[in-house]
């Protein structure tokens, strides 16, 4: 039975889903993300760091970008998670009790078809149960859960789980517990009984006929006495081989029915986590806005107010939001002041691309864009313990890995690249890797402080190309805002550490240095 | 089929062993290039791996106590056994056959096969099996009792289930990883039920034991010989087969009696096929010595590949003197009595100072055993000593080879070596377009030292054409 709560064309089994990247997770900060979304509940932190990042993709293994469809699907089930939370925590919770309940019957590995047997009719009882229980729940709540995801559920529910089924299921069960076995074999290799098929042997006067003159009197009966103990191990293996069919069958359909408590159970976690975050960043005093996935055909992203979330949830109200247009440009080159938001706004825009592409909500007030397939994010590492060409060295390699993982339509965030050469060996490289970037089709953000590299795409653009400035506020002051303007030759290090260093030093140079230094 | 000398000649022991006679070879040759056909070696691959499955078989029944269980393994060995000969008979007949070996085995098997005794086994058997199909009983299975009897019409329960829950059903069932019976025989209380079986319909279970009676022995010892001849063929093939999909030349060698040596598409069959496995390209060499030439000297930087190549000689007349095919496209190869190798090998950790003297004594019982018909191949000889005597070392070990008439190569990073009169030199190939890379082709000319500089970008692909290229695969 299907769910397809979060995808309309797949149920979501999380262990076949990837891990996330780990550079995406660490260089976007996506633990605080996680954490939010968690609220506290492991089982839905370990379902987000697995659906979020992967986004609404389709094809067999996650290959093929979301399309707009997909994402309005899932939009549309956010949508009742936002306006329902109780109601999906309520189908959480009966999911996930529903499992864990089967954990407890289960046990370990057995190997045993009769064991196998009994416990698997305990559990598909209870299963059955919850079966009901999550059919009526549905069924309930159809005017609050409106999205095509739940209401699709729900008549697929109401379709195959009538009570017709469920007595019919419950009586079958109770046959099994027959503990004399009829069955019918053949020979198999060497002559041993095999091809077992349990049969449901004649109505109540044939089975006590057979009790009364078991085998006609033709000396065709085998008897085993309790205290032969091989004897009775090999009976039971014999039981065993009788019941494995049938054992298979009824565990094959516990197995599914857990199956399909346990998709159910994630992907209603998710929809936990994304009520969570919301209420988050409500909290936080933040606006979020569904957003809008342009045609394909489209390239760039429009946004106003728009902020990291991470950086939001950290410091709590204190970020301002950027303004940034880059519709029709597939590169975007950053570059300005130290500590002006440029890694902030990078940040910003990979994680809304990310929530776009899952179909959740974005902390802005206005935030429409192409669907990018995947991001790739590429950030300074200490790679420390390295000399200079060992560096470099790593770097490179780090940069191989990344453009054998772009494809046409990747969102390529590239936070100064290469600032460990010196600016004209950097700027040539990298230079070189935007424009193969560019001309592969992918989508380009790219941080710099390489003047060279920012004033060559500025000479000679690979494509329509947006420069965004780091703007330095009056005063010195840091506004974080970054607005359109080609790039400038100098930086603001000067400024940064007049304002950081020497104003916190206060009017003696040396104070809080102690004595070490000479007057 | 190992050798000339008809059906049933067995040289399982000897099989690398060079052979003495040119003849021996040309005949494993012709061997290979049949069973090298996709269509007849399969018959034979399928043939040989039957043949011991059913041996395997018959040894098992052989230990087993209840006759009901034991005859009726020895009847599926009788049925396997002659479907194999059947179609090893029918397989080779179709087959394109051009050597005396294979031949010889054609005309064997179509013989036996076509005797009327082979035909009316095969009747025999499959009558008995049919009978034994045939059966089916009832058991009612209590708690302390079992009672077997004729089949009555009652509905199969797990179809049942199955049909009741298969709208919850999603996707492919795994199936069921459970034991049923721990031993691999019949346990006592089988054998019970198996008695009870036979009483009730006992007709089935007496044609079998008299059919197995009538036909003995099960496996004919040339059959036998035929399968273990031609697993050892297969299996040299086999070592060659991802190689040859991947577009490298195998091939099979001439023999020089003057002793030249010429080799094209030359590679290391064990680097070859680790590197074919993982995707990768191997690269090939050409070597060429006159039969006057027979000492060489391989130079190049490390890891640049020297010892690959100094394998692949060795490989090459290895196999040619036991008529395999060889690692190279095309190859005229002296037939050696032996290939002697001075390998460095890891010494044990408690005698470190006697190392080059657990060397020396190596060489001098390599070269007491050392003919005109040997190849010696030296590779990075003495390295636990200094440059100067390993030099000095080496030029000995040259000599006495020389001495006794036979074929040197040596690996080694003295230059000096190679620059010696009556020496060939075979040096890595430079690419004058990037000295860094490495190309592990070797050819003829002066050893000379390789600088390394780094071309880092374009070394790891992020150029914008190459980015490019990698994003539009």
């Amino acid at each position: 039975m299907r769910t397809r709560v979060l995808f309309p064309d797949r149920d979501v089994v999380l262990d076949a889903l990837p891990e996330p990247d780990p550079d995406l997770v660490l260089d976007l900060e996506l633990e605080r993300l996680f954490a939010a979304m968690a609220g506290g509940d492991e089982r839905v932190a370990g379902v987000v760091r697995r659906v979020l990042p992967l986004g609404v993709r389709g094809g067999p293994a996650f290959e093929d970008p979301p399309t707009v469809e997909a994402i309005r699907y899932r939009q549309s089930a956010v949508a009742d998670a936002l306006a329902a939370p109780a109601t999906v925590a309520a189908l959480y919770r009966l999911a996930a009790d529903a499992v864990d309940a089967e954990r407890r019957v289960w046990g370990g590995a057995l190997r045993n078809a009769e064991l196998v047997l009994r416990r698997s009719l305990e559990v598909l009882g209870g299963l059955l149960d919850a079966l009901g229980a999550t059919r009526d729940l549905l069924g309930s709540e159809r005017e609050r859960l409106g999205s095509a995801a739940f209401r699709g559920l729900a008549d697929r529910l109401a379709d195959e789980i009538d009570d017709a089924f469920l007595a019919e299921a419950r009586t079958q069960l109770a046959r099994l517990a027959d503990p004399d076995l009829v069955a019918t074999s053949g020979l198999g290799p060497g002559n041993r009984a095999s091809g077992f098929v349990l049969r449901r042997a004649g109505d109540s006067r044939a089975r006590l006929r057979d009790r009364i003159r078991p085998d006609g009197g033709r000396g065709l009966t085998v008897d085993v006495t309790l205290h032969d103990q091989n004897a009775m191990n090999a009976l039971g293996e014999l039981r065993a081989a009788a019941v494995a069919p049938v054992a298979g069958v009824v565990a094959e359909s516990a197995a599914h029915l857990i199956a399909f408590f346990e998709r159910l159970r994630d992907e209603t976690a998710f929809l936990v986590g994304c009520a969570n975050l919301d209420s988050a960043l409500g909290a936080a005093g933040l606006a979020r806005v569904m957003p809008e996935p342009l045609a394909p055909t489209e390239t760039g992203i429009r946004a106003e107010a728009i902020v990291d979330p991470c950086l939001a949830l950290a410091v709590r109200g204190l970020v301002s939001g950027n303004a940034v247009d880059t519709v029709g440009c597939p590169l975007t080159v950053v570059t300005g002041a130290n500590g002006g938001g440029k890694s902030t706004l990078l940040r910003a825009i990979g994680i809304a691309t990310l929530l776009l592409s899952a179909g959740m909500p974005v902390p802005a007030a206005e935030f429409a864009s192409c669907v990018p397939d995947g991001v790739l994010v590429h950030f300074p590492r200490g790679e420390s313990g390295r000399d200079d060409e060992g560096r470099l060295d790593a770097e490179l390699h780090r940069l191989r890995a990344l453009v054998g993982r772009v494809r046409p339509g990747t969102l390529v965030l590239l936070n100064e690249p290469l600032s460990n050469v010196n600016e004209r060996d950097g700027s040539a490289i990298a230079g070189e890797l935007v424009r193969g970037l560019i001309a592969g089709g992918a989508e380009v953000w790219l941080v710099t402080h390489h003047h060279e590299l920012a004033a060559s795409l500025h000479a000679t653009p690979p494509a329509p190309t947006r420069f965004l400035r780091a703007a330095r506020g009056e005063g010195g002051s840091r506004p974080y805002l970054v607005t359109p303007a080609p790039p400038l030759v100098t930086s603001f290090g000067t400024d940064l550490w007049a304002g950081e260093v020497e104003a916190r030093l206060g009017g003696a140079p040396h104070s809080g240095l102690g004595g070490e230094r000479p007057a | 089929m190992l050798g000339p000398g008809g059906v049933g000649e067995s040289r399982l022991a000897v099989l690398l062993t060079p052979l003495a006679e040119p003849d021996a070879v040309v005949f494993r040759q012709e061997v290979f290039r049949d069973l090298a056909l996709d269509a007849t070696g399969g018959v034979l691959r399928q043939f040989a791996t039957t043949l011991g499955q059913v041996r395997a078989t018959l040894e098992r029944a052989g230990r087993m106590r209840h006759p009901a269980e034991r005859d009726r393994w020895v009847l599926d060995a009788l049925e396997r056994h002659d479907a194999a000969v059947a179609s090893l008979a029918e397989g080779l007949t179709a087959a394109p056959l051009a050597s005396r070996g294979v031949l010889a085995v054609r005309d064997h098997v179509a013989a036996l096969v076509a005797s009327p005794a082979f035909r009316s086994r095969r009747a025999d058997v499959a009558g008995a099996r049919a009978a034994l199909d045939g059966v089916a009983v009832r058991l009612r299975i209590g708690q302390q009792r079992v009672v077997v009897s004729p089949v009555r019409d009652e509905p199969d329960m797990a179809e049942e289930i199955r049909s009741t829950f298969a709208r919850i059903r999603e996707g492919d069932p795994a199936p069921l990883p459970v034991d049923t019976f721990s031993t691999l025989d019949m346990n006592p209380l089988e054998a019970q039920i198996l008695a009870r079986v036979v009483r009730l319909e006992p007709e089935p279970f007496a044609r079998m034991a008299c059919t197995i009676a009538a036909h003995q022995p099960v496996v004919h010892p040339a059959l036998a010989q035929i399968a273990d001849d031609a697993a050892w063929y297969l299996a040299v093939l086999d070592l060659f087969v991802p190689l040859r999909a991947a577009g490298l030349g195998v091939g099979y060698p001439a023999l020089a009696a003057d002793g030249r040596l010429v080799a094209t598409g030359l590679f290391d069959l064990a680097l070859g096929r680790r590197l074919v496995a993982e995707g990768r390209g191997v690269v090939r060499s050409e070597v060429a010595l006159a039969p006057h030439e027979r000492r060489a000297a391989i130079t190049g930087p490390s890891q640049g590949g020297r010892t690959s190549f100094a394998r692949a000689i060795g490989q090459l007349h290895v196999l040619a003197a036991a008529g395999c095919p060889v690692p190279a496209a095309s190859a005229t190869v002296p037939l050696v009595d032996g290939v002697a190798t001075v390998f460095d090998r890891p010494e044990r950790l408690d005698d470190p100072g006697g190392r080059l003297r657990t060397e020396l004594r190596r060489i001098r019982g390599l070269l007491e055993a050392t003919t005109p018909a040997t190849l010696v191949i030296a590779n990075e000889a003495f390295a636990s000593t200094t440059a100067e005597d390993a030099l000095a070392l080496s030029r000995r070990l040259l000599d006495a080879v020389g001495e006794r008439g036979a074929r040197a190569v040596a690996v080694t990073f003295l230059e000096e070596l190679a620059a010696d009169n009556g020496t060939v030199s075979i040096a890595a190939v430079v690419d004058p377009a990037d000295p860094t890379t490495r190309t592990y082709r070797f050819e003829r000319g002066p050893a000379d030292g390789l600088a390394h500089a780094q071309t880092l970008a374009a070394h790891y692909g992020l150029g914008a054409d190459a980015v490019r290229a990698r994003i539009a695969r």
